[in-house]
C-alpha cells in the first residue's frame, strides 16, 4: 500500500520552497507539505501549474515560479522571489537531472549533471540559508538517491556522484546549522515511478516489499523530516527503497 | 507525561502494539505516542507501568501493563497470548527494553551475559512470539531501539551494551529482509544521548558539542517510532534512523 496522504495544520503559517515541484517526488512533496498547512512555493524549470492546481483543489496554499537549477543567477532570483511570500522555513530540494548513458560518460554530460544537481542545489541552499536562519526552525530535506550508495544501472556516473556529493553537503550544513535551529537531512529514494525514470526497466521482482515506489512514498518521509516528530534528527539520510538497500 | 511531538494526524486505529520497556524513558514515550495515534497498547516491563498506562488511557486508548522479565521466554510467550486475547492480534512491536550498566572493555562475563540476555535475547523472545501472527496476517511493523553505540562504541557503558545494540541492528535487518514478502516491516531507531533514568548514573556529553546544542528527550525518539510504525513509512524497511541531534552522521 502506498503511503497515504496526511491532512493537518502542523505547518500552518510556515513557508516551504520545493524545487522540482512540477512532477514526481517534488510534486508529491509540495502536496504533502501543503496538506499540512504550509504555504508552498512550487519551483521548477517546467510549469508547476498542475501541481499548484491539485494543491489548491485540496485546500492548500501555494504559488509557482520558474527557474533553472543549472544557472546560479536564476537560482538566487528564484529564492529571493520565494522569500517575498514570507520567510522560508522549509526547503525541499528535489530538482535534478540525469542521463542514461555509457559508463564512460562525456565531459559535457558529467559537467552538466554536476553543475545542475550538485552546484545548483548548493546555490539553492546558500541563497535560502539566511532565511532559514531567520526562521529559527529551518528544515532542509535534500532528495538524493540510493545510487549514491550503490551505483546504478540507468544513469551515468555523474548522476550518482552528484547525489553522493549532496550527502556530504547535507552533513556539512547539518553540522553548522544546529546552533541556528536548522536541521538538514536527506532522503535517498530507490526505484520510484516518476516521469524522471519513465521507460526505464525497473523490475518490482527485485524489491523486497514487492512493488515500485510511488512519489507519495517519498513525500511522506520528506514531510516527516520537516516536522516536529523529527525534532532530534539531523545530518542523516533516510532510505526509502522498499527494502532494496539498508544504508 | 509531556506533550507529544507526534503530528500529521497519523492514525494507528485498529492496531495493537506491544512496547517493551514501556514503564519509563523511551519506551514510555513511545507507548503514549502510539496511544495518542489510536493504537491499543500493551506495556511490557520488569517495572510497574502504571504511569504509562494512565497517560495512555488519558488519550482514550486501550492500554494495559504486563509486569514481566523480557528475558524470560515463557513469561513473554504467556503475556503475548494474553495480549492477543485482551486487545487483539499484535501488529506493532516497539522493542525498547534494555539495560545499560556502567562497564568497560571487559566488564566480566556475568555482566556480558546479563546485558545480552536482556537486550538481545529479550527482544528475540518478543519478536519470536509475535512474528508468526504478523506474517500470517500480512501486517507487522517492528521497531527496534538500538543506540549510536552500535556504530561508534561507547565510553561509559560496557562493551556488552554496544555489542547488544550492534547485534540488534543485524537482527532487525534479518527480520526486514525475510519479513518484507510477508508484509512485515522492521526498522531500527538509533538514539544518541537521550536523558532517561537508564543513563542517569552516567556522565553526559556537553550539549554544546552537539550540532543540536541539547541532549535528546524520550519524546524526540517517540515521534520517529510512530512514523515508522505508520502507513506513512509503508515503503521503508530495514533502515537505521539515527536520532542523535547530529552527534554522529550516518548511514
Amino acid at each position: 500500500m502506498t503511503a497515504p496522504a496526511a491532512t493537518s495544520s502542523e505547518f500552518s503559517g510556515q513557508l516551504a520552497l520545493v524545487t522540482g515541484a512540477a512532477s514526481g517526488i517534488g510534486a508529491a512533496s509540495a502536496l504533502a507539505l501543503a496538506a499540512r498547512g504550509a504555504h508552498v512555493v512550487c519551483a521548477d524549470i517546467q510549469p508547476a501549474s498542475a501541481t499548484l492546481a491539485t494543491l489548491r483543489e485540496r485546500g492548500g496554499q501555494g504559488s509557482e515560479l520558474r527557474f533553472d537549477l543549472s544557472d546560479r543567477g536564476s537560482v538566487a532570483r528564484a529564492v529571493a522571489q520565494a522569500a517575498q511570500a514570507g520567510r522560508i522555513d522549509m526547503l525541499v530540494a528535489a530538482a535534478g537531472i540525469g542521463f542514461s548513458g555509457p559508463l564512460l560518460s562525456s565531459d559535457d554530460d558529467w559537467d552538466r549533471v554536476i553543475q545542475t544537481n550538485l552546484s545548483g542545489t548548493f546555490a539553492t541552499l546558500r541563497a535560502a540559508w539566511p532565511h532559514l536562519q531567520a526562521s529559527g526552525q529551518g528544515r532542509v530535506v535534500v532528495v538524493t538517491s540510493m545510487g549514491a550508495y550503490r551505483g546504478g544501472f540507468h544513469f551515468g556516473p555523474e548522476y550518482n556522484a552528484s547525489k553522493a556529493g549532496l550527502i556530504g553537503m547535507v552533513r556539512h550544513f547539518a553540522l553548522h546549522g544546529g546552533p541556528d535551529g536548522i536541521q538538514v537531512n536527506a532522503v535517498a529514494p530507490g526505484f520510484i515511478e516518476t516521469p524522471f525514470v519513465a521507460g526505464l526497466p525497473y523490475d518490482p521482482a527485485g524489491i523486497p516489499l514487492g512493488r515500485l515506489g510511488q512519489p507519495e512514498d517519498v513525500a511522506e518521509p520528506v514531510a516527516f523530516l520537516c516536522s516536529q516528530a523529527a525534532s532530534y534528527v539531523t545530518g542523516t539520510v533516510l532510505h526509502v527503497n522498499g527494502g532494496v538497500f539498508y544504508g | 507525561m509531556s506533550i507529544l511531538p507526534v503530528s500529521s494526524n497519523i492514525s494507528l486505529k485498529g492496531h495493537v502494539a506491544i512496547v517493551s520497556g514501556g514503564a519509563r524513558g523511551i519506551g514510555a514515550a513511545a507507548a503514549v505516542a502510539l496511544a495518542e495515534a489510536g493504537a491499543s497498547v500493551a506495556v511490557f516491563d520488569v517495572l510497574a507501568a502504571g504511569e504509562t498506562v494512565a497517560a495512555a488511557a488519558a488519550r482514550g486508548a486501550a492500554c494495559r501493563g504486563w509486569q514481566l522479565d523480557i528475558s524470560d521466554e515463557q513469561a513473554v510467550n504467556a503475556a503475548v497470548a494474553e495480549v492477543v486475547t485482551a486487545l487483539g492480534p499484535v501488529s506493532i512491536i516497539v522493542a525498547a527494553a534494555g539495560v545499560m550498566p556502567s562497564g568497560a572493555v571487559d566488564s566480566g562475563l556475568s555482566q556480558w551475559r546479563q546485558v545480552l540476555f536482556v537486550n538481545l535475547d529479550g527482544t528475540r523472545h518478543l519478536v519470536a512470539a509475535c512474528y508468526p501472527g504478523m506474517a500470517q496476517r500480512g501486517d507487522g511493523r517492528i521497531v527496534l531501539v538500538t543506540s549510536v553505540a552500535a556504530r561508534q562504541g561507547g565510553l561509559l557503558a560496557g562493551a556488552e551494551y554496544s555489542a547488544s545494540k550492534g547485534a540488534l541492528l543485524s537482527y532487525g535487518r534479518h527480520i526486514a529482509r525475510n519479513g518484507a514478502a510477508r508484509g512485515v516491516r522492521c526498522n531500527i531507531v538509533a538514539p544518541g544521548v537521550i536523558e532517561t533514568s537508564m543513563n542517569a548514573h552516567l556522565p553526559k556529553p556537553d550539549p554544546q558539542t552537539l550540532p543540536a546544542r541539547r541532549l535528546g528527550t524520550p519524546e524526540d525518539v517517540a515521534g520517529p517510532v510512530v512514523f515508522l510504525c505508520s502507513d506513512r513509512a509503508n515503503y521503508i524497511t530495514g533502515i537505521e534512523l539515527p536520532i542523535n541531534g547530529g552527534q554522529l552522521f550516518y548511514p
